[in-house]
């Protein structure tokens, strides 16, 4: 019988070390695996166990997935050990993945913190690749120091885009910055967007997304204007096993990108 | 629906052939205590009516504690079938609404869970009238009656001599059609000796649940918040055992985990409970419900507002194994109570 438990087998083409505490993995899933932006999958470190990750390559690419790896604990450190050739599992894709029906005509903030730009990145590369039916892009990261700016090699090749501004910020530099220094929320002060016509996608620590959301909410944002990319715990993926709750919501089934006025009363919502 | 008469005598006779096609768990007093609980009929054995539910729910033959789900790497992704569960004599009603909870979780069409399924389909359940609740039980708290109606293959309500046996699928009609020799037709006093064993049966339970009687629905009572009073007076006696979530035969929370067996890997399901600190501990920081009050509500929130959400009814049966099995002696009864009579209760609404 069908089983949902079981993870179809992915081998790792390559590691990439993109920043001193995250790693990208590149797999070859036994079989391509269709997802759309947003969506996550399992990831199994073989008999140690899963995590859930949002795959930030382009979903148009089914035979090379990327998945951008925080080393966190236990399951994330054991990925971090794995080298190309060898075998992990893979399971999914779940949740609903990114409104991009919604963003259609609409000025679409995106702010990430950290190795919240990895998910964003597959948001990112859906909008550019269909950019004449979004108003506008406005890239908003942050991260702790230089050296962990996700994908920093990609950020000029971004703004070089029709319609795309980016906007980077650190919490603390170095010698060789020159950038801005200050969180992320720093960037959200005196928005030059039209906010009546913007929505906002957010993805990074549990504390960041919730003064990014105080911030928007402050500058004019409805809560039906933000979606979150909440972070649960997760294990079944699939609905049943009821840990990844938020309210009466699963965030893999329902989520993970969740919109702000649904969710904004239940209790535990920025844990 | 049909019904027939099965004298005490055949029914042990019935319960021998249905024996002969795979084991049989009977409803029976517990040999060291006044509870009533599950095992294995033995041929020759008479059925010892308890008129009560097990100590046992369905869940743990549907859903065991532990399975082992798939071994990996390995050449296909599909599953062998589990196993059919034994079948089961002596359910109450509140085991079969039970069911109603798990069977909207696991039988869902997406990632369609077969290992609940399988067994699902397959479970052949003869369930009793009650007639000898407890002080914990609560069906009619949750508006389900202590007989069943509905939802079982055969049905047993205790009358002079025997049993009145209605049959509720194929497979009970079956049964019963394959041994008529067995059954004699039910008269109108046996149906009536029943009728009047249920309503007095009812009123028991009523009786037992009238000081819990509320006027706002329950889901109304949770949504007026964080009340400190009544929730931390119980949340004080909670030691977080989880024998309430463990024994509840509509949780259904599990956490799959991996282990190295030999050359080859296992994935096993498990029976895992909200209450516990690490349930939703994340690495990296960010845990929900760090606190236990926070945890303790959660449970009444997920049973009693979001599954109501969900799903359209409460995630509860009224089983009242939660009450019994608490070490803290926490009754949710008597917490809806207390948050009907708190200050920031509800108005109860007109007509």
């Amino acid at each position: 019988m069908e089983n949902p438990y079981f993870p179809l087998p992915a081998v790792i083409k390559d590691v990439i070390e993109e920043t001193p505490t995250i790693k990208t993995l590149v797999l070859r899933p036994e079989k391509p695996i269709a997802f759309k932006a947003g969506q996550f999958m399992q990831l199994t470190a073989p008999g140690l166990g899963e995590a859930p990750f949002t795959p930030s390559s382009s979903p148009n690419v089914a035979e090379r997935m990327e998945i951008s790896i925080l080393r966190a604990g236990r399951v994330t450190e054991a990925l971090h050990e794995m080298k190309p050739g060898d075998a992990v599992g893979l399971r999914g894709p779940f949740g609903k993945g990114y409104p991009l029906d919604k963003l259609k005509g609409a000025e679409v903030l995106v702010v990430g913190g950290g190795v919240g730009l990895a998910p964003l990145r597959s948001l990112l590369l859906a909008l550019f690749e269909d950019i004449g039916k979004y108003k506008r892009v406005s890239v908003k990261y942050g991260a702790k120091i230089p050296a962990e700016l996700l994908f920093h090699r990609l950020f000029d090749e971004w703004r070089k885009i029709d319609k795309v501004d980016m906007e980077v910020t650190v919490d603390a530099g170095d010698d060789a910055w020159q950038g801005r220094v200050g969180l992320v929320t720093t960037l959200l002060k005196d928005l030059d967007l039209n906010i009546a016509q913007s929505y906002a996608v957010s993805c990074g620590p549990a504390i960041m997304l919730k003064f990014v959301t105080f911030e928007l909410l402050h500058e004019g944002y409805k809560p039906e204007q933000i979606y979150l990319s909440m972070n649960r715990r997760m294990s079944c993926g699939t609905g049943k096993c009821g840990r990844c709750n938020v309210g009466p919501y699963y965030l893999c089934k329902d989520g993970p990108d969740m919109n702000y006025a649904l969710i904004k009363d239940y209790p535990n919502v920025f844990a | 629906m049909t019904t027939c008469f099965i004298s005490d005598s055949n029914l042990g006779s019935l319960l021998d052939a249905l024996a002969e096609a795979g084991p049989v768990l009977t409803n029976r007093p517990a040999a060291d205590s006044d509870y009533a609980t599950y095992a294995p009929h033995e041929k020759g054995a008479a059925f010892e009516y308890t008129g009560i539910r097990p100590t046992e729910s369905l869940k743990g033959l549907l859903f065991p504690e532990r399975e082992k789900v798939a071994e990996y790497p390995a050449t296909s992704p599909e599953a062998p079938e589990p196993p059919a569960p034994p079948a089961v004599v002596g359910a109450a009603n509140c085991d079969l609404k039970a069911l109603a909870s798990l069977d909207a979780v696991f039988l869902s069409d997406d990632f369609r869970d077969g290992f609940y399924a399988h067994r699902r389909q397959e479970l052949f359940v003869i369930t009793q009238d009650c007639t000898n609740p407890r002080p914990t039980c609560a069906c009619t708290y949750l508006g389900f009656k202590p007989y069943p109606e509905e939802g079982f293959d055969l049905n047993l309500s205790q009358v002079e001599g025997g049993y009145v046996v209605e049959a509720g699928s194929e497979k009970g009609r079956e049964l019963i059609e394959g041994h008529s020799d067995l059954i004699r037709e039910s008269t109108k006093e046996m149906l009536a000796e029943r009728d009047s064993k249920r309503l007095a049966t009812l009123k028991a339970v009523e009786e037992i649940n009238k000081d819990y009687v509320i006027n706002a629905s329950r889901r109304e009572l949770l949504a007026a918040g964080d009340v400190e009073p009544p929730w931390t007076a119980e949340v004080s006696k909670c030691v977080e055992c989880a024998a309430c979530l463990f024994a509840c035969p509509t949780c259904h929370c599990f956490l799959l985990y991996d282990q190295k067996s030999g050359e080859t890997n296992e994935r096993i399901k498990a029976w895992d409970a909200c209450s516990y600190a690490g349930y939703s501990r994340m690495a990296g920081g960010g845990t929900p419900r760090a606190f236990l009050l926070e945890r303790f509500r959660h449970r009444y929130m997920h049973k009693f507002d979001y599954f109501v959400e969900n799903y359209g009814f409460e995630m509860c049966s009224g089983c009242g194994r939660c009450i019994e099995a608490c070490t803290g002696k926490i009754d949710m009864r008597k917490l809806f109570k207390a948050l009907e009579s708190s200050e920031a209760a509800p108005a109860p609404e007109s007509g």
